[in-house]
């Protein structure tokens, strides 16, 4: 590990070199001797510093070791690493003072600065210069973490526009975003990534008492000092945001911001080199495995930085957080292929593989034999791929030589959460479309491996489902290829627009087609028989049968449910052809059922105080007899010119047909209605309640399914309404409230009418 | 049809008093666009009344010209004798530092480029809007002698020659058929040319602006602005300010006359405009397509030896730095300046400011604004210790013989001032606050240009304990 160890040191050295501008010297810090592993001061010794002696002097250094994130089998991180400018302790006697100790104007030692960071997690760009991937970018990679932060999501810390960078980008010219709007509000790495008892923080202390706001005793700095936890606190959006107070434009802010990260709109579309594939079933020559990345495609002897790129569109999936909270989140998968030995199960090291396959620094000759398609004796990317029985036999063959028992190809889908390289303002999801559409990048698809290892096809469907990638679905092609899919609706997420329940859809939209037909071909036979003649026309009298508040609530209601149904289509079917944008076509939609469902009150007390409730309550003796006849008559007397069994009259408006089907309406399907837009209006600010019935999964298709109940009703309604003396003689009464009505049944009930209206 | 007795009276009212909204808000956004705007291929120009069929005749000196135009406009050229475009000279103010009220203009003040027109006429009213102002003798009251065609003519060839009469050859008669209201090309054929070629004394206008990209100029390049579109005038007096030769901000411009709202969505911006000019974040650098001048030395000129390149050094004029894609200097600025005023003494051991801004952080009204600062080496006189004025051109002046003392002399006596014949040279610095060529909004600062490690501002110069933000803003 030792090695290693400098190796960090060497790197965050020259990184740290040419990344920062230099900082002034630490006014605060007490000077000190650097001393060697042995104690003795460095300058004396000649020795390498030791971070452990120099700082253990002061600082409880086995502490920090035993608490740190950055101090275990994989990565040794000397303090200087991170605390020094530079990156390692100087041991010249050119910055030495006279009492032995660092001349204080030398004392290089700060807070760790973004570009110690830089050093080994990613492309962290704190320079002037435009940004670039560095050289050793896709070097044979040390330990799993180098680079690890952009390789694995694209990500790049940079303050910079996007369109100012190095790299050759898609529509490069027009991308004027940062590349992390935190580094450009100059947040710094360690602004987030914290000591985790660092008293300074106020955020440290999370009290689970619901009274306080923050516990405010803190350890003091003293022993901060001597003994700071570096198990470094990774905070969350919402440590600092709180994102109820912004999102005016969102509808059901709280809904959104329950079931969606901040990142899922905030870091839209990665434009770094994320790794899409990583085969360690074989190495290049460098000792590498085979990488690919997203959204680019290599072109050989091109570097990274000048290959045309176009970023990619993360994955969101669901993603539990330490609040035991489940959210959709934005990641990347990875696939990635390695040896294992099948006795152990464990992954073969990179180091074994390349003494496998290579020899003095190229392809040992019998796996250049094997593989080398073209004869030019050395081996391309393209051919490097374990594509037959004879390549994997030889590859398996030299590691079992190498003592791997039973090598086995497996496989990995690694997802990796994005948490940097976020955005703000314009350059965030905001278009509902984007989600509440069939298809939408909820739906999102990301390529995997281009090809599947020769034998890794049996076992790699099922290592997807076991690793855990929940939500996750590959994909195999013919060829091969390999895919990674996401469902918002397969995680239990019913997202208005994009996710369709099509049982309720269908019966719905039957129902409505038969009604459609049924009154069209109703008409049409109606035509036809007008045609025929028919009977002479019955005297008639003008009566005045609809009061203005009956007709005011007629219209209300008429208006209110057709805004309900064309708003409440948009919503389901959400497209970017809409008439008006989404959030209003919600607000629209929640104004008129409000309006609707207090008219259908004030009408129910109207109705009652008035009396007028009779009108909807049929008549119990012979009403089977009635509703037969009535049925007839619609059937085929209305087509023969034969009188209307139940005519209209003052006092009684509705036939028996017309009572039943307002009553169902009025008490079963509108209460229904209500019921369950309530429950959806409600999934916002009372989630349980409707999660109590089933979801929204469920809730919203059954107010879907009212609806086309309604959409039948409403077109019934409208045919029947030209099935007067003339086609629009109803309509023409509910708007001016007089009906001619046929003279002989009209007298009787006009005294019924007046009975009634001088009783309100 | 009885739509009262359909709907209730409530519910019209309602529906009215929503059109009414509806109309209103559709019809509110339109301040801010050109009143004039240049011609697109989408757009043609704004209309003028062609006066092609009034001119007839050759005229036989601009003066007919001018009598022509008074025929209709009779009150344009007494109009035009009270602008500074004429008298060179402000109105009447008084200069911090200074006993008594002044009237300022190029026609008395110093700069440090080619330094003073006293006595420099023949080139110098090349830009004076009047014909033949030669010497004192110059009559300002004589309407005929002002210049219409060189704000009016659209024809693009008029051009004036020396004491600002036209050039040799130039067609009187298509310019004056050709009239209309100014164009770019008129204000910039002088503005955009100031200190004697493109971009020398303006860091914010050069010729590009002539027909600008959206990068250049966004009100221009985007919008189609012409400069009468912000400098309004009135009677012929045009709004606006250089503070090269004005010590105060009165009848100036601002870009808040159209922006009325800051239309920042982030409030974390707007919390910037209590204390940073507009323009200090949306012109980011200056110079952009075409350099500007920096510095200048004037001691180094006669030297014959020396090649002659206009960017680096002319035997007539001295050293010279030009300058690309500059980032501005800062301070605060309260739309007043120090004014430096002929034969005040200057302390040659140090900078000699000609218009330092004034304004501290401290002063509520002052705000950080950018500056282009050019400097310069002027000759003074060592025993009076005041900045000296040379005659360049003509016979004695130092372009003709190249003897400094002669020329200083020269200048003295035209000047008014002593002259011990005993001359050195002084650092001098002139600021000038930038205001056009503002950038696209995708150009404008960031959080980082100014706070944190590349930082642009020297905060302890302006008076901050630190980068205000993490130190707070000034209270």
């Amino acid at each position: 590990m030792r090695p290693r160890a400098i190796r960090f040191a060497a790197l965050a050295a020259l990184l740290v070199l040419f990344a920062t501008p230099s900082h002034a010297a630490n006014a605060m810090h007490p000077t000190f001797a650097v001393l060697d592993d042995a104690g003795v001061p460095a300058s004396r010794s000649g020795r390498s510093a030791s971070s452990e002696r120099t700082c253990g002097a002061c600082h409880d250094a086995a502490y920090i070791a035993a608490h740190s994130g950055h101090w275990n089998e994989r990565v040794k991180a000397e303090c200087a690493a991170c605390h020094w400018e530079g990156g390692s302790l100087p041991t010249t006697s050119a910055v030495l003072g006279s009492d032995g100790k660092l001349r204080r104007d030398a004392l290089r030692i700060s807070a760790p600065q973004d570009a110690h960071c830089a050093a080994c997690h990613g492309v962290v760009h704190a320079d002037a210069s435009p940004v670039r991937l560095p050289e050793d970018f896709e070097a044979p990679r040390r330990a799993e973490s180098d680079y690890g932060f952009t390789l694995r999501t694209g990500a790049v810390f940079s303050a910079d526009d996007v369109a100012e960078s190095f790299l050759n980008l898609r529509e490069k010219a027009s991308l004027h975003a940062p590349w992390d709007v935190h580094a450009r509000r100059l947040v710094k790495c360690v602004d987030c990534h914290f000591a985790s008892n660092n008293p300074t923080r106020k955020d440290l202390k999370k009290t689970p008492l619901d009274f306080l706001v923050q516990d405010p005793r803190r350890i003091p700095l003293s022993e901060f000092l001597h003994r700071p936890d570096h198990r470094l606190a990774a905070a969350t959006c919402r440590s600092c945001h709180d994102p109820m107070k912004v999102h005016e434009f969102l509808p059901y802010k709280k809904r959104h911001l329950d079931a969606l990260e901040c990142q899922s709109c905030h870091i839209p579309h990665p434009m770094g080199p994320a790794l899409r594939m990583l085969d360690a079933t074989v190495v290049r020559e460098d000792g590498a495995p085979l990488a690919s990345y997203r959204g680019l495609e290599r072109v050989p002897g091109v570097p990274l930085d000048a290959t045309f790129a176009e970023g990619y569109a993360p994955l969101l999936l669901p993603k539990r957080d330490a609040g035991g909270e489940t959210r959709l989140a934005p990641f990347n998968v990875i696939e990635a292929w390695e040896w294992v030995s099948g006795a152990t199960g464990r992954a073969v090291p990179l180091d074994t593989m390349r003494l496998a396959l290579l020899e003095n620094g190229r392809h040992a000759p019998a796996v250049i034999a094997a593989f080398d398609r073209d004869g030019d004796g050395r081996l391309s990317d393209l051919e490097l791929r374990l594509d037959s029985a004879a390549k994997r036999e030889l590859v398996a063959g030299r590691l079992a030589a190498l003592g791997v028992a039973e090598p086995r190809v497996a496989h990995r889908l690694e997802r990796h959460a994005l948490e940097h390289g976020v955005l703000a303002g314009a350059q965030v999801q905001h278009d509902c479309n984007g989600c509440h559409v069939r298809g939408s990048r909820l739906d999102g698809r990301l390529a995997l491996s281009p090809y599947t290892p020769y034998g890794a096809a049996a076992d790699s469907a099922d290592s997807a489902g076991a690793s855990g990638a929940t939500g996750v679905r590959v994909v195999v092609a013919a060829d091969g290829s390999r895919e990674a899919f996401a469902s918002a609706q397969a995680t239990g997420l019913y997202v208005f627009g994009n996710a369709r329940r099509s049982w309720t859809n269908r019966a719905g939209f039957l129902l409505f087609l038969a009604v459609v037909l049924g009154t069209s071909s109703h008409g049409v036979a109606r035509v036809f028989a007008a045609k025929r003649g028919h009977a002479a026309e019955p005297p008639r009298e003008r009566v005045y049968l609809y009061r203005t508040y009956e007709r005011v609530w007629h219209w209300l209601m008429a208006t209110s449910i057709l805004a309900l149904m064309l708003t409440g289509m948009q919503v389901t079917f959400a497209s970017s052809h809409a008439l008006i944008p989404l959030p209003i076509a919600v607000r629209v939609h929640n104004f008129f059922a409000i309006v609707l469902t207090v008219n259908a009150f004030l009408s129910l007390f109207y109705h009652l105080a008035a009396g007028a409730i009779r009108q909807f309550i049929p008549k119990r003796e012979g009403l089977g007899q009635q509703i037969v006849e009535q049925a007839r008559y619609y059937a085929s007397g209305m087509l023969l010119g034969q009188p209307q069994p139940s005519p209209k009259s003052r006092e009684r408006k509705l036939n028996p047909l017309q009572q039943l089907t307002y009553l169902a309406l009025l008490n079963v399907l509108f209460p229904f209605q209500v019921v369950t837009g309530a429950l959806i209006w409600g999934a916002s600010r009372w989630p349980q309640m409707a999660a109590s019935l089933g979801g929204l999964t469920l809730v919203a298709p059954l107010h879907a399914l009212g609806s086309w109940l309604f959409l039948s009703f409403f077109v019934l309604h409208l045919y029947l309404t030209t099935t007067g003396h003339t086609v629009f003689s109803h309509v023409r009464a509910m708007i001016d409230g007089y009906e001619e009505l046929e003279l002989d049944s009209a007298s009787p009930s006009n005294a019924g009418g007046t009975r009634a209206s001088s009783r309100s | 049809m009885k739509i009262g007795s359909v709907l209730p009276a409530w519910v019209l009212v309602i529906v009215a008093v929503l059109v009414a909204l509806g109309l209103y808000l559709a019809s509110g956004s339109r301040q801010g666009a050109p009143r004039h705007a240049a011609a697109t291929f989408e757009r043609p120009e704004h209309a003028h009344l062609d006066h092609a069929p009034y001119f007839k005749e050759a005229f036989d000196s601009p003066q007919a010209v001018t009598r022509a135009c008074l025929k209709c406009h009779p009150k344009a050229a007494e109009q035009m004798r009270r602008t500074p475009h004429w008298t060179w000279l402000g109105d009447s103010v008084a200069v911090p530092g200074h006993e008594g009220r002044f009237r300022l203009g190029k026609r008395n003040l110093m700069n440090n480029f080619c330094i003073s027109v006293t006595g420099n006429n023949s080139s110098c009213m090349k830009c004076h809007a009047g014909y033949g102002w030669a010497d004192d003798s110059f009559d300002f009251s004589k309407d005929e002698n002002v210049d219409c065609l060189v704000c009016h003519e659209r024809a693009g060839t008029y051009v004036k020659g020396e004491f600002g009469n036209p050039a040799k050859g130039a067609d009187l008669l298509a310019a004056a058929k050709s009239v209309g209201f100014p164009k770019r090309e008129n204000c910039g054929v002088c503005h955009n040319y100031g200190g004697g070629g493109q971009g020398v004394k303006h860091g914010d206008l050069d010729s590009r602006l002539d027909n600008p990209s959206r990068e250049d100029d966004v009100h221009m390049g985007q919008l189609g602005f012409l400069c009468i579109d912000c400098h309004r005038s009135k009677e012929h007096r045009i709004a606006g300010r250089a503070f090269s030769v004005s010590v105060e901000d009165s009848n100036g411009v601002a870009c808040t006359d159209c922006h009325r709202e800051p239309p920042h969505r982030d409030p974390r911006i707007n919390t910037h405009l209590a204390s940073v000019a507009c323009q200090t974040c949306h012109i980011g650098t200056y110079a952009r397509s075409l350099p500007t001048k920096t510095f200048w030395d004037w001691s180094k000129a006669g030297d014959g030896t020396r090649e002659d390149d206009p960017h680096r050094y002319l035997k007539i004029k001295g050293e010279f730095f030009y300058g690309r894609n500059l980032v501005p200097e800062y301070a605060w600025f309260d739309r007043t300046v120090n004014r430096y005023l002929v034969g005040d003494r200057i302390d040659s051991t140090k900078v000699t400011a000609i218009n330092e801004p004034r304004g501290a952080i401290g002063e509520k009204n002052a705000k950080i604004w950018p500056f282009k600062v050019h400097r310069a080496l002027l000759p003074y006189d060592r025993e009076y210790a005041t900045l000296m004025p040379p005659v360049t051109a003509g016979p004695g002046g130092y372009w003709h013989d190249f003897d400094w003392s002669k020329a200083i002399a020269l200048g003295a006596k035209a000047a008014g001032l002593p002259y011990s014949g005993r001359f050195g040279w002084a650092r001098t610095s002139m600021h000038w606050p930038l205001s056009h060529a503002v950038a696209p909004k995708e150009g404008a600062l960031q959080c980082n240009d100014c706070h944190g490690p590349r930082t642009r501002m020297d905060w302890a110069a302006l008076g901050y304990e630190g980068d205000p933000l993490l130190r707070g803003a000034r209270r």
